[in-house]
Protein backbone atom coordinates (compact mmCIF):
# COMPACT_ATOMS: atom_id res chain seq x y z
CA UNK A 1 0.00 0.00 0.00
CA UNK A 2 0.93 3.76 -0.86
CA UNK A 3 0.47 7.26 0.48
CA UNK A 4 -0.87 9.56 -2.46
CA UNK A 5 -2.44 12.45 -3.01
CA UNK A 6 -4.66 11.78 -5.63
CA UNK A 7 -5.50 14.85 -8.21
CA UNK A 8 -7.71 15.49 -11.29
CA UNK A 9 -6.29 17.32 -14.48
CA UNK A 10 -8.66 17.19 -17.40
CA UNK A 11 -10.24 13.65 -17.77
CA UNK A 12 -7.65 11.65 -16.15
CA UNK A 13 -6.52 11.05 -12.58
CA UNK A 14 -2.91 11.28 -11.21
CA UNK A 15 -1.37 10.17 -8.21
CA UNK A 16 1.87 11.69 -6.59
CA UNK A 17 3.27 10.12 -2.86
CA UNK A 18 2.20 11.56 -0.24
CA UNK A 19 5.88 12.72 1.13
CA UNK A 20 6.40 14.51 -2.21
CA UNK A 21 3.57 17.11 -1.05
CA UNK A 22 4.64 20.18 0.46
CA UNK A 23 0.86 22.04 -0.43
CA UNK A 24 -1.27 22.60 -2.13
CA UNK A 25 -2.06 26.73 -3.64
CA UNK A 26 -5.13 27.70 -5.02
CA UNK A 27 -4.63 29.63 -8.41
CA UNK A 28 -6.90 31.42 -10.72
CA UNK A 29 -7.35 28.49 -13.11
CA UNK A 30 -6.96 25.40 -11.11
CA UNK A 31 -4.80 24.29 -8.17
CA UNK A 32 -0.90 24.10 -8.04
CA UNK A 33 0.45 21.06 -5.48
CA UNK A 34 4.27 22.47 -4.33
CA UNK A 35 6.38 19.18 -4.23
CA UNK A 36 10.00 19.14 -3.73
CA UNK A 37 10.43 19.46 -7.01
CA UNK A 38 8.23 22.37 -8.09
CA UNK A 39 4.92 22.18 -8.57
CA UNK A 40 2.17 20.46 -10.80
CA UNK A 41 -0.65 21.44 -12.15
CA UNK A 42 -4.34 19.91 -11.39
CA UNK A 43 -7.73 21.17 -11.28
CA UNK A 44 -8.70 19.39 -8.36
CA UNK A 45 -7.61 17.42 -5.61
CA UNK A 46 -9.58 14.24 -4.84
CA UNK A 47 -7.84 12.90 -2.05
CA UNK A 48 -4.95 13.91 0.17
CA UNK A 49 -3.79 10.54 1.89
CA UNK A 50 -5.39 7.36 -0.09
CA UNK A 51 -4.07 4.56 1.31
CA UNK A 52 -4.04 2.41 -2.17
CA UNK A 53 -2.71 -0.66 -4.27
CA UNK A 54 -0.25 0.48 -6.47
CA UNK A 55 1.20 -2.17 -9.04
CA UNK A 56 3.98 -1.79 -11.84
CA UNK A 57 2.85 -0.09 -14.71
CA UNK A 58 3.77 -3.36 -17.20
CA UNK A 59 5.94 -3.69 -20.13
CA UNK A 60 2.46 -2.55 -22.33
CA UNK A 61 2.08 1.05 -20.66
CA UNK A 62 5.66 1.75 -20.65
CA UNK A 63 5.68 0.69 -24.63
CA UNK A 64 2.74 2.72 -25.85
CA UNK A 65 3.01 5.79 -23.19
CA UNK A 66 5.99 7.88 -23.22
CA UNK A 67 5.99 9.18 -19.82
CA UNK A 68 7.11 8.22 -16.75
CA UNK A 69 4.73 6.22 -14.65
CA UNK A 70 5.73 4.77 -11.18
CA UNK A 71 2.55 2.76 -11.02
CA UNK A 72 -0.97 2.16 -11.44
CA UNK A 73 -3.84 1.91 -9.21
CA UNK A 74 -7.71 2.31 -8.82
CA UNK A 75 -9.18 5.40 -6.59
CA UNK A 76 -12.83 5.68 -6.94
CA UNK A 77 -13.89 3.09 -9.58
CA UNK A 78 -10.94 4.96 -12.02
CA UNK A 79 -7.29 4.57 -13.13
CA UNK A 80 -4.59 6.73 -11.18
CA UNK A 81 -1.26 7.27 -12.79
CA UNK A 82 1.23 7.45 -10.16
CA UNK A 83 3.76 9.93 -11.81
CA UNK A 84 6.88 11.68 -10.08
CA UNK A 85 7.32 15.63 -9.64
CA UNK A 86 10.77 15.38 -10.78
CA UNK A 87 9.24 13.48 -14.44
CA UNK A 88 5.68 15.44 -15.16
CA UNK A 89 4.04 14.73 -18.47
CA UNK A 90 3.51 18.14 -20.18
CA UNK A 91 -0.30 17.64 -18.69
CA UNK A 92 0.64 18.44 -15.07
CA UNK A 93 3.41 20.94 -15.46
CA UNK A 94 3.30 24.34 -14.33
CA UNK A 95 4.41 26.45 -17.97
CA UNK B 1 9.80 -20.21 -35.13
CA UNK B 2 7.10 -23.02 -33.66
CA UNK B 3 4.38 -22.39 -35.92
CA UNK B 4 1.93 -21.90 -33.60
CA UNK B 5 3.88 -19.17 -31.05
CA UNK B 6 3.73 -19.55 -27.36
CA UNK B 7 2.81 -23.38 -27.44
CA UNK B 8 3.90 -26.67 -28.09
CA UNK B 9 0.80 -28.50 -28.42
CA UNK B 10 -0.14 -30.20 -31.48
CA UNK B 11 -3.51 -27.83 -32.38
CA UNK B 12 -4.23 -24.63 -30.50
CA UNK B 13 -7.62 -23.76 -29.79
CA UNK B 14 -8.10 -20.43 -30.29
CA UNK B 15 -10.47 -17.63 -29.97
CA UNK B 16 -11.56 -15.17 -33.28
CA UNK B 17 -11.81 -11.90 -32.78
CA UNK B 18 -12.91 -9.64 -35.30
CA UNK B 19 -11.24 -6.22 -36.14
CA UNK B 20 -12.36 -3.80 -38.51
CA UNK B 21 -11.98 -5.77 -41.70
CA UNK B 22 -9.73 -8.60 -40.19
CA UNK B 23 -10.08 -12.00 -37.89
CA UNK B 24 -7.60 -12.57 -35.09
CA UNK B 25 -6.76 -15.90 -33.59
CA UNK B 26 -6.25 -15.54 -29.87
CA UNK B 27 -4.17 -18.30 -27.81
CA UNK B 28 -7.30 -19.41 -25.66
CA UNK B 29 -5.44 -20.18 -22.82
CA UNK B 30 -4.25 -16.61 -22.94
CA UNK B 31 -8.32 -15.00 -22.61
CA UNK B 32 -9.16 -14.29 -19.13
CA UNK B 33 -12.41 -12.74 -20.26
CA UNK B 34 -14.83 -11.24 -23.14
CA UNK B 35 -16.90 -8.10 -21.69
CA UNK B 36 -18.95 -5.12 -23.38
CA UNK B 37 -16.23 -2.38 -23.87
CA UNK B 38 -14.80 -1.21 -20.83
CA UNK B 39 -14.73 2.30 -20.22
CA UNK B 40 -11.59 3.72 -21.37
CA UNK B 41 -9.55 6.63 -19.65
CA UNK B 42 -7.66 8.10 -21.86
CA UNK B 43 -4.02 8.53 -21.26
CA UNK B 44 -3.15 12.29 -22.82
CA UNK B 45 0.47 11.71 -25.12
CA UNK B 46 0.04 7.35 -25.71
CA UNK B 47 1.04 6.58 -29.19
CA UNK B 48 -2.47 5.62 -30.97
CA UNK B 49 -2.25 1.86 -30.25
CA UNK B 50 -3.06 2.62 -26.38
CA UNK B 51 -6.68 3.36 -25.94
CA UNK B 52 -6.00 4.27 -22.32
CA UNK B 53 -6.28 2.78 -18.89
CA UNK B 54 -9.75 1.04 -17.58
CA UNK B 55 -10.56 -0.54 -14.13
CA UNK B 56 -11.35 -4.71 -14.42
CA UNK B 57 -12.15 -6.16 -11.17
CA UNK B 58 -10.85 -3.82 -9.35
CA UNK B 59 -7.65 -3.45 -11.19
CA UNK B 60 -6.20 -1.14 -13.53
CA UNK B 61 -5.32 -2.06 -17.33
CA UNK B 62 -4.28 -1.10 -20.38
CA UNK B 63 -6.85 -1.16 -23.25
CA UNK B 64 -4.96 -1.55 -26.54
CA UNK B 65 -7.21 -1.33 -30.19
CA UNK B 66 -6.34 -4.13 -31.47
CA UNK B 67 -7.36 -3.21 -35.15
CA UNK B 68 -4.27 -0.74 -35.13
CA UNK B 69 -2.04 -3.56 -33.57
CA UNK B 70 -2.30 -5.62 -36.55
CA UNK B 71 -2.97 -2.83 -39.00
CA UNK B 72 -6.43 -3.58 -39.97
CA UNK B 73 -8.21 -0.93 -42.10
CA UNK B 74 -11.50 -0.16 -40.19
CA UNK B 75 -14.38 -1.30 -40.44
CA UNK B 76 -18.03 0.76 -41.13
CA UNK B 77 -18.63 0.90 -36.99
CA UNK B 78 -15.38 1.11 -35.44
CA UNK B 79 -16.43 1.59 -32.12
CA UNK B 80 -15.03 -1.72 -30.61
CA UNK B 81 -18.38 -2.26 -28.44
CA UNK B 82 -15.99 -6.02 -26.83
CA UNK B 83 -12.96 -5.50 -24.37
CA UNK B 84 -10.93 -9.08 -24.93
CA UNK B 85 -9.01 -9.04 -21.63
CA UNK B 86 -6.05 -11.40 -22.18
CA UNK B 87 -2.66 -12.01 -20.32
CA UNK B 88 0.31 -10.32 -22.59
CA UNK B 89 4.12 -11.03 -22.34
CA UNK B 90 6.07 -13.61 -21.48
CA UNK B 91 5.21 -16.19 -18.85
CA UNK B 92 7.62 -14.65 -16.27
CA UNK B 93 5.88 -11.31 -16.38
CA UNK B 94 2.65 -11.60 -18.15
CA UNK B 95 0.42 -8.65 -17.65
CA UNK B 96 -3.38 -8.14 -18.56
CA UNK B 97 -4.59 -6.21 -20.92
CA UNK B 98 -7.88 -4.93 -22.58
CA UNK B 99 -8.18 -5.76 -26.41
CA UNK B 100 -10.67 -3.21 -27.93
CA UNK B 101 -12.07 -5.24 -31.08
CA UNK B 102 -15.48 -5.60 -33.00
CA UNK B 103 -16.62 -8.87 -31.88
CA UNK B 104 -15.37 -12.29 -30.33
CA UNK B 105 -16.82 -14.91 -33.11
CA UNK B 106 -16.08 -18.28 -31.89
CA UNK B 107 -13.13 -20.82 -30.45
CA UNK B 108 -11.20 -22.79 -33.19
CA UNK B 109 -9.25 -25.31 -33.48
CA UNK B 110 -6.22 -24.66 -35.12
CA UNK B 111 -3.46 -27.23 -36.95
CA UNK B 112 0.00 -26.48 -37.19
CA UNK B 113 0.44 -27.35 -40.56
CA UNK B 114 -2.14 -24.57 -42.02
CA UNK B 115 -0.25 -21.91 -40.35
CA UNK B 116 2.20 -19.88 -41.99
CA UNK B 117 4.77 -18.08 -39.76
CA UNK B 118 4.73 -14.48 -39.81
CA UNK B 119 7.87 -13.18 -37.78
CA UNK B 120 8.67 -12.82 -34.30
CA UNK B 121 6.15 -9.91 -33.24
CA UNK B 122 2.67 -10.09 -32.39
CA UNK B 123 1.48 -11.71 -35.56
CA UNK B 124 3.05 -14.19 -35.13
CA UNK B 125 1.25 -16.17 -37.79
CA UNK B 126 -1.67 -16.36 -40.86
CA UNK B 127 -4.42 -19.11 -41.30
CA UNK B 128 -7.22 -19.25 -43.39
CA UNK B 129 -9.82 -19.61 -41.88
CA UNK B 130 -13.46 -20.35 -43.24
CA UNK B 131 -11.66 -18.72 -46.61
CA UNK B 132 -11.16 -15.44 -44.70
CA UNK B 133 -6.91 -14.56 -43.60
CA UNK B 134 -6.56 -14.41 -40.16
CA UNK B 135 -3.88 -13.47 -37.95
CA UNK B 136 -2.64 -15.93 -35.20
CA UNK B 137 -1.51 -13.55 -32.35
CA UNK B 138 1.32 -14.08 -30.52
CA UNK B 139 0.65 -12.18 -27.09
CA UNK B 140 3.87 -12.93 -25.65
CA UNK B 141 5.38 -10.42 -27.76
CA UNK B 142 2.99 -7.91 -27.42
CA UNK B 143 4.76 -5.74 -24.71
CA UNK B 144 8.13 -5.79 -26.17
CA UNK B 145 9.27 -3.63 -28.53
Amino acid sequence: MQMLVVLARGDERWGLARDAVRAVVKQAHGLAVATESGPVRADAVLDVAARLEVRAPGAVVERFWPGRCLGLTIYDGAPVVVVSPAALPPELRVD
Amino acid sequence: MDPIPGTGAASLRALLVETGEYLCALPVNQVRQVVRALPIHPLPGASPELLGLAEFTGEPIPVLDLGRLVGAPPAARPANPVTVVVWAGPPHARELVGLAADAALEIVEIAPADVAAAGPGLVGGEVALGGRPTCLLNLEALGTA
